[in-house]
């Protein structure tokens, strides 16, 4: 009987109605797009650093990390590669020879991090072949292709097509150098990254190196990012002397910031909740002062307190029930939209556009915040009716009647 | 018109037969010059005068070489210096510093270092004996240096050769196949570097340019000048004399 | 005439005054928080990461940044310290002299980059001795060195074992020495860690022979958001020195990028926040409008122009809005200068790593007026706006009914 009063009082008055099942619609949205947002945030963070640099997960010969001498290279590694390929949660796999040596023009040399990669697998796990700004990534026509980052290239005063000079240590710990030729330029989002790396092709490397087909590096993209650590730890096992490590564990700033952020999503949420709490706690109040008449009216035909406790309570369920499938459908609507198109970050702040590089964030909603989303948003509305509620049951039946 | 053909013929073959010679002979004269500087051992007294827009150093020092793969050089002044020693084993570098007592070998990361702050490179140092090797040389002119006729031929490196030039120009005397003056060109076919050889002499008993200067021409007021006051040559000197041990007594 | 008919009204119904200035009180103080909490968190990671490796602004010779020369370098100039020190706005700055160098040990050598310090001056910004996890920090007559851990690791070296550095000195001087190892430090950045080494810069000067000159002067100062103008001060007071001053977003770009690109995204988020608040004030003002149906019509009955009506509504809006948004800045302050203070500490297994990255997990929030003075103007004018709606509404009433609600 309680539901069907509620529910009369609802269509009794249309705008406020709409005004809680809106304000709870927009509350769901909020907070799902929020989360999808940052979702997408951090997920671009990481893609981005995963996929110039760091893979999801890499293998290391553990004397390697310290000294980069070419003789600590994956024990098996060819082998390795090819279980890794058969990996179902494995998307993408490449081995490199990496040195540590000098590339020097006619004008300057600089230190650098000499990589030895297979174009073809390379392409699969790095982005660097499209972030090629001249020339192109390897034709693997040519022998002796280099491909240098621009800050390098502007370091040493060359062009495409112009000669340099790789000057290392080989195997053997003898000098060794060799000349290549520009075949392409990249520009990545680290210049650092830019000026220190430089890639050439497996055998031409690996042939100066005395390496033979050894790698010193195997680098893992996974179909599912989310799935690193469990990989990782497999691959740990099944190989306790190789160094086998997640991203996070190579780069363990990065980890961090990331991690901030994370933790700054719930607080932001948290607040953002508590706004939405407070808005219904006021339209709620000032729904019920101005049905102080009407609540008057009820207690003193005998309906008692409890009854009208509740039914104000009722009424913010049902209102609430309504809302939240409103808000479903406008964030699915909108981050459907947006995830597809993506929101970009550099036209709304030009002091970030000047970077030249694209930030463009795919909100995306996993369906397992769904249920969390919704019973938080409907306990907050629910909650936040009561304190309403309470204040309706201290008028006066004879006072509210005479109000005006 | 037999004959005709035969003259033709003739003058085709000794046409191709004489620049197969030339070329051969660009090789040959730059071998010889090579050999020159190398000799079989030298013991050498020098001063380098580095110039830089804004400073001046003078070092003296004290060298021995064996061929092109051993070499030693004590530096004996200024006074803060002195007793420095820089030690060539084949392609290792060593130095032996007597204010710290301490033979420290360098590692590649090093080698594209200025030698001793002049405008020369540990690099240049170790890699030398490539000139032969490493281009094609022909003959493309004749010029007057100091006085002396010369070849000037040209050396382009092969495409396989480690080596940043493009081009080097290298004049070389004809009379005592000196190496009087080096040109060096990027890519662009901009000049970068100049060795210039002046002064000759005899010295030891051979002609030698006594001055050397290294100059990088694309940077204003800057370069470095070898001054050799002495030389003794093809004195026998043992290889097991190029030893870190040694560095420290090197006198 | 019309502020007076406002304030009467407002007088009339406290309940539906306080109503009312509560819920732009609260949208007020959560706007500020959310963004105090996250401009004071970027704060502070730009600070933590900036005083280890750059500090906010370095002084060089002219032209140094590009080619980093020892040959590059300035001389001690007591008119630039004096400039440093009287500007108020610096709070602490650190000379360096700093060169690549060569350390050996044994048979093996390592590429390294030697920092000349002043011990104080050089704790003041960058809390160095904070990182000592093995022997002492420097003091200004040291002979001795620090290592960072991973290069004495790699050297094989421990406290007071020799180490070698060699390199290339001012003017052409070949620079060599050796240290007995005072101190070992541990960096969080694995490649600071492992190829960082840092002497008394008397010793430094020693080993370079440069004479009294410097590479660098990093400082710090108390107002990020000052940064620019702090830059452009020091310049104008140096004009002609030959100097070249650059702020960190100049010497680490892509520190700069990341935190443009999350301040974007906080931006995005903000505005997720407001449009919460908009809806929560619009249903406060639909409400009052609602309940006040009755009294409207009767005003416009017995001959009040609804123009003039509206007009009172708006002005109460506004100054309920204006005292709503006081307040509201007012309250929160002391929260926020207590959180100031004592930052809130994150959780997670992000605690015990972070010491070591110089960066502390906490949210500090920025006691900056700017902050609050900002989000107080967009609820101000969200709220008046909103409230231009009762405008609107009041048009469209229909007298009769409007009695009879």
């Amino acid at each position: 009987m309680l539901f069907k009063i509620a529910w009369r009082n609802i269509w009794r008055n249309h705008t406020r109605s709409l005004v809680v099942i809106a304000a709870v619609a927009v509350g769901l949205f909020a907070g799902m797009f929020m989360i999808a947002f940052f979702q997408g945030a951090v997920k671009q963070e990481i893609d981005s650093t995963v996929e110039t640099q760091l893979s999801h997960l890499q293998f290391h010969n553990p004397a390697f990390i310290d000294d980069k001498d070419a003789n600590y290279t994956i024990y098996n590694g060819r082998a390795i590669i090819d279980i890794l390929k058969r990996d179902i949660n494995v998307k993408a796999v490449s081995g490199r020879v990496i040195t540590t040596g000098m590339i020097s023009s006619s004008s300057t040399a600089a230190g650098v991090e000499i990589h030895g990669i297979i174009p073809g697998d390379e392409k699969t796990i790095s982005s660097i072949s499209q972030d090629i700004v001249e020339g192109t990534y390897f034709t693997g026509l040519k022998k002796n292709e280099i491909v240098i980052g621009k800050k390098l290239s502007e370091k040493l005063g060359v062009k495409l097509h112009n000669k340099i000079v790789l000057t290392f240590q080989s195997k053997s710990g003898d000098l060794t150098a060799g000349s290549f030729r520009i075949a392409g330029i990249f520009r990545s989002r680290n210049s650092t990254f830019d000026e220190i790396t430089v890639f050439t092709q497996f055998g031409d490397l690996a042939a100066l190196l005395g390496t033979g087909n050894e790698v010193h590096e195997i680098a893992v993209i996974l179909k599912d990012g989310q799935k690193v650590e469990q990989v990782t730890k497999m691959y740990k096992k099944a190989y306790p002397l190789l160094l086998v490590q997640t991203w996070k564990e190579l780069s363990p700033q990065i980890a961090l910031l990331t991690g901030v952020m994370d933790q700054m999503m719930y607080i932001i949420i948290g607040i953002i909740l508590l706004a939405l709490m407070f808005g219904i706690i006021n339209t709620m109040l000032m729904a019920v002062l101005e049905r102080q008449r009407e609540f008057g009216m009820l207690m003193a035909i005998g309906m008692n307190k409890p009854r009208v406790f509740f039914m104000i309570l009722l009424e913010s369920v049902m209102l609430t029930c309504a809302g939240i499938p409103a808000g479903i459908l406008l964030a699915i609507g909108t981050v459907g939209y947006l995830s597809k198109h993506g929101i970009d970050l550099s036209s709304i702040s030009k002091a970030l556009s000047q970077f030249g590089f694209s930030n463009i964030i795919y909100p995306d909603l996993q369906h397992s915040v769904f249920l969390p989303i919704i019973l938080m948003t409907a306990f907050t509305a629910v909650l936040s009716a009561i304190y309403p509620a309470i204040k309706a049951l201290r008028f006066k039946p004879a006072e509210a009647i005479h109000k005006i | 018109m037999k004959t005709i053909q035969r003259i033709l013929l003739t003058a085709l073959a000794l046409f191709i037969i004489s620049s197969f010679a030339y070329a051969q002979s660009a090789k040959e004269i730059v071998t010889k010059a090579e050999d020159n500087i190398k000799g079989l051992s030298s013991v050498t007294e020098m001063t380098i005068l580095i110039k830089r827009p804004t400073w001046t150093r003078s070092m003296s020092m004290k060298g021995w070489t064996k061929g092109e793969q051993y070499s030693m050089i004590v530096v004996t002044a200024p006074a803060k210096d002195a007793g420095t020693v820089f030690l060539k084993r084949v392609k290792e570098i060593w130095n032996w510093l007597p204010n710290i007592e301490r033979v420290v070998k360098l590692p590649p990361s090093m080698m594209s270092q200025s030698w001793m702050g002049t405008d020369l490179t540990n690099d240049d140092l170790v890699k030398a004996s490539s000139r032969i090797d490493d281009y094609n040389h022909k003959i493309v002119g004749d010029s007057v240096i100091e006085g002396r006729k010369c070849w000037k031929i040209e050396m382009i490196p092969l495409a396989s050769a480690a080596v940043v030039w493009s081009k080097v120009n290298m004049w070389i005397d004809k009379k005592d196949y000196l190496e009087l003056r080096l040109e060096f060109f990027d890519e662009d076919n901009k000049l970068v570097n100049v060795m210039q050889g002046s002064d000759i002499r005899t010295i030891g008993g051979r002609v030698m340019p006594a001055k050397l200067e290294m100059i990088p021409v694309q940077k204003k007021g800057q370069e470095t000048i070898i001054t050799y006051s002495s030389a003794v040559f093809n004195q026998p000197i043992s290889v097991d004399f190029f030893t870190t041990q040694n560095m420290k007594k090197a006198k | 005439m019309y502020f007076k008919l406002a304030w009467r009204n407002m007088w009339r119904s406290r309940r539906r005054t306080f109503i009312t200035i509560s819920s732009i009180f609260f949208a007020v103080i959560f706007a500020i928080l959310m963004r105090v909490a996250v401009v004071g968190l970027f704060d502070k990671l730009i600070a933590d990461t900036v005083s280890l490796t750059s500090g906010y602004i370095q002084v060089h010779h002219s032209g140094y940044w590009e080619n980093r020369s020892v040959d590059s370098t300035f001389e001690d100039n007591p008119k630039l310290t004096a400039i440093l020190n009287h500007e108020k706005e610096v709070t602490a700055w650190a000379p360096h002299l700093e060169s690549f160098a060569l350390a050996s040990s044994g048979n093996r050598t390592k590429g390294i980059m030697v920092t000349g310090i002043d011990p104080e001056k050089e704790n003041a910004v960058s809390n160095l001795s904070k990182k000592i996890i093995a022997g002492r920090y420097l003091t200004r007559n040291d002979k001795g060195i620090i290592l960072a851990e991973g290069l004495a690791a790699y050297l094989k070296l421990k406290l007071n074992d020799t180490v070698v550095l060699i390199g290339q000195g001012y003017e052409g001087n070949m620079a060599s020495g050796k240290y007995a190892i005072t101190g070992i430090a541990k960096l969080g950045i694995p490649e600071m860690n492992k190829g960082m080494a840092w002497l008394p810069i008397a010793a430094a000067r020693d080993f370079l022979s440069t004479g009294a000159r410097y590479t660098s002067i990093s400082m710090l100062i108390n107002n990020q958001a000052r940064l620019d103008k702090i830059k452009q001060s020091i310049i104008d007071q140096t004009r002609g020195a030959g100097y070249e001053i650059m702020t960190w977003k100049e010497m680490i770009p892509e520190l700069d990028q990341l935190f443009q690109a999350k301040m974007v995204q906080n931006e995005i988020m903000s505005g997720v926040l407001y449009l919460v608040i908009a809806f929560g004030i619009f249903g406060t003002i639909l409400m009052m409008l609602n309940e006040r149906l009755h009294e409207f019509g009767i005003l416009i009955a017995i001959g009040m122009k609804k123009g003039l009506l509206s007009a009172v509504v708006v002005i109460e809006m506004v100054l309920m809005s204006v005292v709503g948004v006081v307040l509201g800045m007012i309250c929160i302050y002391p929260l926020v200068l207590y959180y100031h203070i004592h930052p809130i500490k994150l959780t997670g297994d992000m605690g015990k790593s972070t010491e070591l990255y110089n960066i502390e997990p906490v949210i500090q929030m920025s006691t900056n007026i700017s902050n609050f003075i900002i989000q107080g103007y967009v609820v101000l004018l969200i709220a008046v706006l909103l409230s231009l709606y009762a405008i609107f509404k009041i048009h469209k009433i229909k007298v009769i009914e409007a009695i009879n609600s």
